[in-house]
This record gives C-alpha cells, sequence and structure tokens, in this order.
C-alpha cells in the first residue's frame, strides 16, 4: 500500500498546482490536439500554378478544371514563371506547347513542369491533381476522337457477333437438314432393303418370261406350220370335193347353205335359215356322197375356221403375251430405274450428309475462331479511351536540382536555431533567477534590463556560434553554399535568435521553477514545429489551420531560408515577413518586460 | 530607555540615513507600522526583534528595494525614491546566505560584481584592489577556487568581500554569523571591525545577542512593525543590563 500512498501524493502534488496541471495533463492534450488540427487533411489549397502557353494551345475546360485545382497565373514567358517560382509565389509552372497533327483533328500537348524541389510534396500532389483533373479535360478531343474508333471496332464487334448468332443458326439448320436427311437416307435404306428382293425377285420373273417367250416363240411357230399345214391339206381336200357334185346338184334342193350328217341322218341347213331332213340310206349313193361330201367339205371347213380360230386365239394369245411381256419388261425397266435412283439416292443423301457435317465442323471451327476473336474484343469500350489515350506528353523538372538534404536544410536550420535557442534562453534565465545571487543583482545600482539584456546577448553568442557550426558543416560536408549568402543567413538567424531567445527568457521569467519552464519550453517548440511547414507544407493542412500558421515564425523563417538558401531569393523580397519578424521580436520583448518585472517583484 | 548619545560620537553625527514614519502595507496587512529612524553615518547599529517584526521588510526598504508605503527614506537628506541608484551606491549588502555564484571563483565573482557596480580602476589596478580585498577578508589563498568548493566561512567572507566591492558607505549586514562556528564568526567580526574602521556604517541583524553587545555601537528593537527602542550599547552595558533585557521588554511591552 506504500505505492498507492506514493502515488496519492504524486497525484494531490500535480493538482494542487494550475501549472503542473496545465503542463502535465492539458499541455500533452493541447499537443495532441494541435496534431489533428494540422494534419486533419490532405487536400491541397491555396495552390499556385503559373501557365505558360501559345494562344488556343490550352482548351477552355482545361483552364476551368485547373482553376477549380489551384489559382492559375497566365505568363507570357517560362523565365518570368520560374523567377516567381523561385520566389516562392508558385508551387508550379506549367509550360504547354500544342502540336497538331495534320491528319486528323487530335491534337497533341507537350506540358513540361517546373517545379520546387524543396516543395516536392505539394508540387507532386498538385501534378497528381492535374493529370487527374486537367488531364481528363485536355485530352478530351483525343478521347472523343478514339472513342470514335472504339465505337466503330465495337459496331464491328456487334456486327461480328451478329453474324456469328446467324452462324450458329446456320449451323443449327444444317445440323437439322443433316438429321433430316439422315433421316431420309434411313428411310432410303430401309426402302431399299424392302425394295432390292422384291426387284430381284421381278428381275427373275422377267428373265424367266424372257425363256418362256422363247419357248413360246418357238412352239408358236411349230403350231402356225402345223395349223397352215393342216389348212392346205384340208383345202386340198375340200378341193377335190369340190369336183364332186354339189347337193343340190344330187338332191336337188336348192339354197344349200350347210349339212349336218348325224349317223344316218342329213339335215341340210338352207340359206334362207330353213333346214331339210334327209336319210342317207334312202338317198342314191350319189346324193349320199354329195350330202357326206358336202357334209365333209362343212366339217373341214368347220376344221378349218377352228384351226384359223385357233391360229387367231394363239396368235392373240402370244400376243397378249408379248404386250404382257413387253409391260412387265418396261415395267422391269422402270424398276431399273427405280433402283438406280434409290441406289443414287442412298449414296446422294450419304455424300450430302458427309459434306453437311464436314461443312457444319468447319463452321464450328471456324465460330470458334470468331469466338475468341470476339472474346479478344469485348473489352474494347468507347468508355475506356480516356485510359488508353494520353495526348499529353509531360516532362518533369526540378526548377533546380538540389540534393535532399539541400532540401530540408532550410527547416532543419530553422527547428535547430528554434529548439536551441528557445532551450538555451530557457535554461539560462532560469539559473539566473534561481542563483543565489539574483537577489543582489536585483539590489545591484543598475536596470533590471541588464540581467535579460545580458542573457538575451549571451544567448545570441551562443547560437550563433552553434549556427555557425551547423553552417560550416553544411557548407563542407553538404555543399550548401550558405556562406554565399552569409550576410543575410546571419541577419535572419540573428532575428530568430532574437525572438525565440526573448520567448525562452520570458517563459523561465512567468515560470521560474525549472522542471515547468523547461516543459513549457518543450511543449512550446514542439508547437511550433507541429504548427508549421517543416512537418507538412500548409496548402495541406485543413485551411483554418493553413491560415493560422503562415503565421507562424518558424513558418516564415523556413520560407525565407530555404528561398534564399535553395534559389538565392533574398530576405529582403518579402519584406512583410521581415516586418512580421520584427513585430514579433517587440511583443516577445515586451513579454519579457512584463514577466521579468513579474520576476522582480517576485521578491518583494 | 532611548539613550541618545553615542560614545564614539559625542556630537551626534549626521544622520546617514533618516526614516521618518515609514510605513508598509502589504494588501491589507502591515508589516511596517510607521516609526522614524536615524541611522549615523560611522556608527555600527544592531537591529533585532523577533521573526516576523518586519526586520526583512526594513532591510529591503533600506536597500531600495521596496518604496515605503508612506513615509519617506532620506539619503544623506535626499529622498532615495529620486536618488535610488545613489542609495544603491552607496550601500553594500550582505545575505545571510550565499549571494553570488557558486559555478564561478572567488575571483570570477569579485570582478563581475566589480562590473556589476561600476568599480572603474585601470585594469591593472582593479586586479590589486580585488586582491587586496580578498586579502582584507582572508580570502587570498581560495581566490581561484570555485565558490561551490569553498567552504561556509568563505562563503560567508566573499559576500562579506563583495559587498566591499564598490565602497559604499553603509554596509547592511543580515544575520551574517548565523550558522558559523566560534573561530569562523570571530574572524569574521575580525574583518567587519577592520572595515567599520574606515568610517563606513553598518546596520547589522543577529539573533545572537553577545556579539551585537560585542560589536554595535546601538542596538534599535524592532516589534510589530515598529522600532521600538533604540539603546546605545554601552550606556546599557554600564547599567548592568543587557541587550537581551531590553528584548524582553520590548516584546513585553
Amino acid at each position: 500500500m506504500k505505492i498507492v500512498n506514493e502515488v496519492v501524493k504524486n497525484f494531490s502534488i500535480i493538482f494542487r498546482s494550475w501549472v503542473s496541471l496545465v503542463l502535465l495533463v492539458l499541455g500533452p492534450l493541447g499537443l495532441i490536439l494541435l496534431i489533428g488540427f494540422t494534419f486533419g487533411s490532405q487536400d491541397i489549397h491555396s495552390a499556385k500554378i503559373g501557365m505558360v502557353s501559345g494562344e488556343n494551345v490550352i482548351p477552355q475546360s482545361l483552364l476551368q478544371n485547373l482553376t477549380a485545382l489551384a489559382e492559375v497565373r497566365q505568363y507570357a514567358g517560362v523565365d518570368e514563371c520560374i523567377t516567381d517560382l523561385k520566389r516562392g509565389e508558385l508551387h508550379l509552372c506549367m509550360e504547354v506547347s500544342g502540336e497538331q497533327d495534320g491528319s486528323s483533328a487530335l491534337q497533341r500537348s507537350f506540358v513540361k513542369f517546373t517545379y520546387d524541389p524543396s516543395r516536392a510534396a505539394v508540387s507532386s500532389l498538385l501534378i497528381k491533381g492535374i493529370n487527374d483533373l486537367v488531364g481528363e479535360s485536355s485530352e478530351r478531343i483525343s478521347i472523343e476522337s478514339t472513342r470514335g474508333i472504339l465505337d466503330n471496332i465495337q459496331n464491328m464487334v456487334s456486327f461480328l457477333a451478329d453474324k456469328r448468332s446467324q452462324v450458329d443458326d446456320v449451323v443449327n439448320e444444317s445440323e437439322q437438314i443433316r438429321a433430316s436427311l439422315i433421316v431420309r437416307r434411313d428411310r432410303l435404306a430401309e426402302l431399299d432393303a424392302n425394295f432390292t428382293p422384291r426387284y430381284a425377285e421381278v428381275k427373275k420373273i422377267q428373265q424367266e418370261l424372257g425363256s418362256q417367250e422363247s419357248a413360246l416363240n418357238s412352239s408358236k411357230e411349230d403350231l402356225d406350220k402345223q395349223i397352215a399345214e393342216q389348212r392346205a391339206a384340208m383345202l386340198s381336200l375340200r378341193s377335190m370335193i369340190w369336183l364332186f357334185p354339189s347337193v343340190s346338184e344330187m338332191t336337188g334342193i336348192e339354197g344349200v347353205a350347210d349339212v349336218i350328217i348325224d349317223g344316218n341322218t342329213a339335215t341340210i341347213t338352207l340359206l334362207n335359215g330353213s333346214a331339210v331332213v334327209l336319210n342317207l340310206s334312202e338317198q342314191q349313193p350319189q346324193a349320199r356322197i354329195a350330202l357326206l361330201l358336202a357334209a365333209l367339205n362343212g366339217t373341214l371347213s368347220d376344221v378349218d375356221n377352228s384351226s384359223a380360230e385357233l391360229s387367231g386365239t394363239v396368235d392373240d394369245a402370244y400376243g397378249t403375251f408379248a404386250s404382257s411381256k413387253s409391260r412387265i419388261d418396261a415395267a422391269v425397266g422402270v424398276l431399273d430405274i427405280l433402283n438406280g435412283t434409290l441406289k443414287n439416292e442412298i449414296m446422294f443423301t450419304n455424300e450430302s450428309i458427309m459434306k453437311i457435317e464436314k461443312g457444319v465442323s468447319a463452321i464450328q471451327n471456324i465460330s470458334a475462331d470468331l469466338d475468341s476473336s470476339l472474346a479478344q474484343f469485348s473489352f474494347i469500350d468507347p468508355s475506356t479511351a480516356e485510359k488508353i489515350i494520353n495526348p499529353l506528353l509531360q516532362e518533369y523538372k526540378e526548377v533546380k536540382e538540389v540534393r535532399p538534404i539541400q532540401r530540408v536544410f532550410a527547416g532543419l536550420l530553422v527547428m535547430v536555431l528554434v529548439f536551441i535557442t528557445l532551450l538555451f534562453a530557457n535554461i539560462l534565465t532560469l539559473s539566473e533567477v534561481n542563483s543565489a545571487a539574483y537577489f543582489r543583482n536585483l539590489i545591484a545600482p543598475v536596470s533590471t534590463l541588464l540581467s535579460p539584456a545580458g542573457i538575451l546577448l549571451t544567448n545570441i553568442f551562443l547560437v550563433l556560434f552553434q549556427a555557425t557550426v551547423l553552417l560550416l558543416i553544411a557548407q563542407t560536408k553538404f555543399g550548401i553554399p550558405v556562406f554565399s549568402y552569409a550576410i543575410e543567413v546571419y541577419s535572419l538567424s540573428l532575428l530568430l535568435i532574437v525572438l525565440f531567445s526573448l520567448i525562452g527568457m520570458g517563459i523561465a521569467y512567468f515560470f521560474p521553477t525549472a522542471q515547468t519552464s523547461i516543459l513549457t519550453t518543450t511543449f512550446l517548440a514542439l508547437a511550433f514545429y507541429l504548427f508549421s511547414s517543416i512537418p507538412t507544407p500548409l496548402e495541406l493542412m485543413p485551411q483554418l489551420a493553413a491560415a493560422l500558421a503562415q503565421y507562424n515564425p518558424v513558418v516564415m523563417a523556413e520560407e525565407l531560408f530555404r528561398k534564399l538558401i535553395i534559389y538565392g531569393v533574398s530576405i529582403t523580397d518579402s519584406q512583410n515577413l521581415l516586418i512580421l519578424l520584427g513585430v514579433y521580436i517587440i511583443g516577445a520583448a515586451l513579454f519579457v518586460l512584463a514577466a521579468n518585472k513579474k520576476m522582480v517583484d517576485r521578491f518583494k | 530607555m532611548m539613550i541618545k548619545s553615542h560614545p564614539s560620537h559625542e556630537h551626534h553625527p549626521a544622520a546617514i540615513l533618516e526614516l521618518r514614519d515609514v510605513r508598509k502595507i502589504f494588501g491589507k496587512r502591515s508589516v511596517l507600522d510607521g516609526f522614524s529612524l536615524d541611522i549615523r553615518e560611522g556608527e555600527i547599529l544592531g537591529i533585532v526583534g523577533p521573526s516576523g517584526c518586519g526586520k526583512s521588510t526594513l532591510f529591503k526598504i533600506l536597500l531600495g528595494y521596496y518604496t515605503p508605503t508612506t513615509g519617506e527614506v532620506l539619503y544623506k537628506g535626499k529622498d532615495i525614491r529620486r536618488n535610488l541608484h545613489l542609495l544603491r551606491r552607496a550601500i553594500g549588502y550582505t545575505t545571510q546566505d550565499d549571494s553570488f555564484y557558486s559555478k564561478l571563483t572567488v575571483w570570477e565573482n569579485m570582478r563581475y560584481y566589480a562590473g556589476l557596480y561600476s568599480v572603474k580602476k585601470p585594469r591593472g589596478e582593479l586586479k590589486e584592489f580585488i586582491d587586496a580585498l580578498l586579502e582584507q577578508v582572508e580570502l587570498s589563498s581560495a581566490k581561484d577556487r570555485l565558490v561551490e568548493n569553498i567552504s561556509g566561512g568563505m562563503r560567508r567572507r566573499l559576500n562579506f568581500a563583495i559587498s566591499l566591492l564598490h565602497d559604499p558607505d553603509i554596509l547592511v549586514l543580515d544575520e551574517p554569523t548565523t550558522g558559523l562556528d566560534p573561530s569562523l564568526v570571530r574572524q569574521f567580526w575580525k574583518v567587519v571591525r577592520r572595515v567599520a574602521s574606515t568610517g563606513k556604517t553598518v546596520i547589522i541583524t543577529s539573533h545572537i545577542f553577545p556579539e551585537v553587545e560585542e560589536h554595535c555601537d546601538r542596538v534599535a528593537f524592532m516589534n510589530k512593525g515598529k522600532i521600538q527602542k533604540t539603546v546605545d550599547v554601552k550606556e546599557l552595558l554600564k547599567s548592568k543590563r543587557g541587550v537581551f533585557d531590553i528584548f524582553e521588554e520590548v516584546l513585553a511591552s
């Protein structure tokens, strides 16, 4: 519990004094808030760009964009622009020149950025901003053209995609045709399978008919010969019969048309259709012979007629056969054609299927190639024109080549001077006011200002010595030509040393307790540093912070040293800053007077 | 009992310092309550009184550090408010604590204060002057030593030597022997007596009454912001009484 006792005691002491409370609790909080206030933004503001360009080189829209980003000042020549850049009145010089491409409406611009390397943070952000904002605008013309080209490409791609779709339709249609052809081929094959055996059978029948026809022809010729021979014989016989008397002559019956013998009866048919029946036995032998010959003649006539009729019938039958065979031959001929046609159709269908398959395969290969090409072109979008076009050819150039140490040396010098001066002055004053001799000095027959003046001078000599060492290192080790501007460097250093000596002394007189005073001084030095352009450029601070920080003597001194050491810009060029530093010194001196009086009165 | 006469100054030498109805009020608190005192040229005046009686405030008025709220202080007949510089040149002050720079040597301190008090002497003579002064306070052997390394007695003598640098008419010694051993006290008084013998006025405060009786010509008794009584030491001693007796009387009153 002893440790708790210690802690309670310490807190009691801390919270008893408002000074320690402020320093130990509110001081750090204040610094944190100051950091938040100072580093609360990364947006650039109050930037100034010098524009050097010929007429009509910069489109109006580009200028408007630039104006939104920074204050744009037009310069007739680059030298004037760079002079102002060195004087710190500009952050960037943009030298813009244009080149018209005769073959198209495209214009290519060359932009040469000249920037201050000692303020590279702001310059680089500014250039980035220009590329983001201004570049987009200035590229508009070329982008529009490119967009047109890309539009055309995209239309072509769309056209190809459309045709690709039609190719798909064709392929689908071909596939359907192919499927139909396969069905048809299968049907033809089926038909052929059914047709061919029957066709073979018909062909066989035809062959058999042909054989039969030959046999029939031979038979018919024999029959015709035999009938002819028979009829010739009968004619001869009948000719002999006709040599005998006629019936009419034997019988006296006239108009005999026909005699039929049936046994012993002869039936004579007359021409008028009546018939006379005679008994042969009752007839004379001659009459009977005449009747028998007449009946024989009639029979022979009937046989002849029958032979003729048979011959006709055979001829008819033969004709019918021949006609049928001829028709069969004709039908077989058709079947032959049909068979050939069927075979041809099947073969043709197969060939068509194969051709379609080959064609579809070829189209599918082409489609695949087309798909690949379309995929490659699919990224093309007119809106990407901005991404692939950069008509601004840019060149970056430091207004003066300086090494990194040169860039930061001004800030380094100022902070060394500020910290050393503040702390030296504070500690020196503290050692004086807390020395045993202080009261004796107060009652000495001298002004009470003698001691502060002595401390001030001592501090000036002390810090000037330190500064000289630093400047010697800068000159010899870093190659920074500080002694080329020795008078101005020392003058400005002196102003700074006087100012911060007075501040350090004032704090010591105001807070004569060593730890309180040194802590206050350290906090103040930190505040001067944090609220300056050394850790972050003013242009990147929030505007309110930047507006206040520009009056920070650290900021003012850093700017004066930077311009002097890097660009040789005389400090008298910034008379306002020098006057303001003078005002600060007067204010600090008044503060020291007041604090010293408070200190002197402490013994009363 | 007010003893006005001084054995060594039968004709009551002129007052070098005159306090006329001096009052000092801080806020509503009256520290000095209106009194008058003449301090004679060449005398050794002891001022005694209890703690908080206003001695330090009186000294600061004598040193010109404080201005009286009312009343006036005259140095050789001149109001010090208008002749403060004159008064400060005329007074040498030895505090009861160290009042010099401990990081300087004895000689460096002397040289610094010689400059501060505008001791105008040619360079060689200034050195001889400082050396002589250090010899006088018996600090020659320590003149090149850092003050922080010398003894307490040496520091008191250095304090005294510094207050003598500008050859003041008046020496104000604020409890100069407090904390010193008897031999150092004797040594110190020896120096004071030697200086006083040159005609300088010495004003001294002390709680050591025997040394007041031994070395002072007069003693002013102070209480409740006023000089209650001033006595001639020799007269006092002749009356078989001592400073302590009067001190008790003053307190009792």
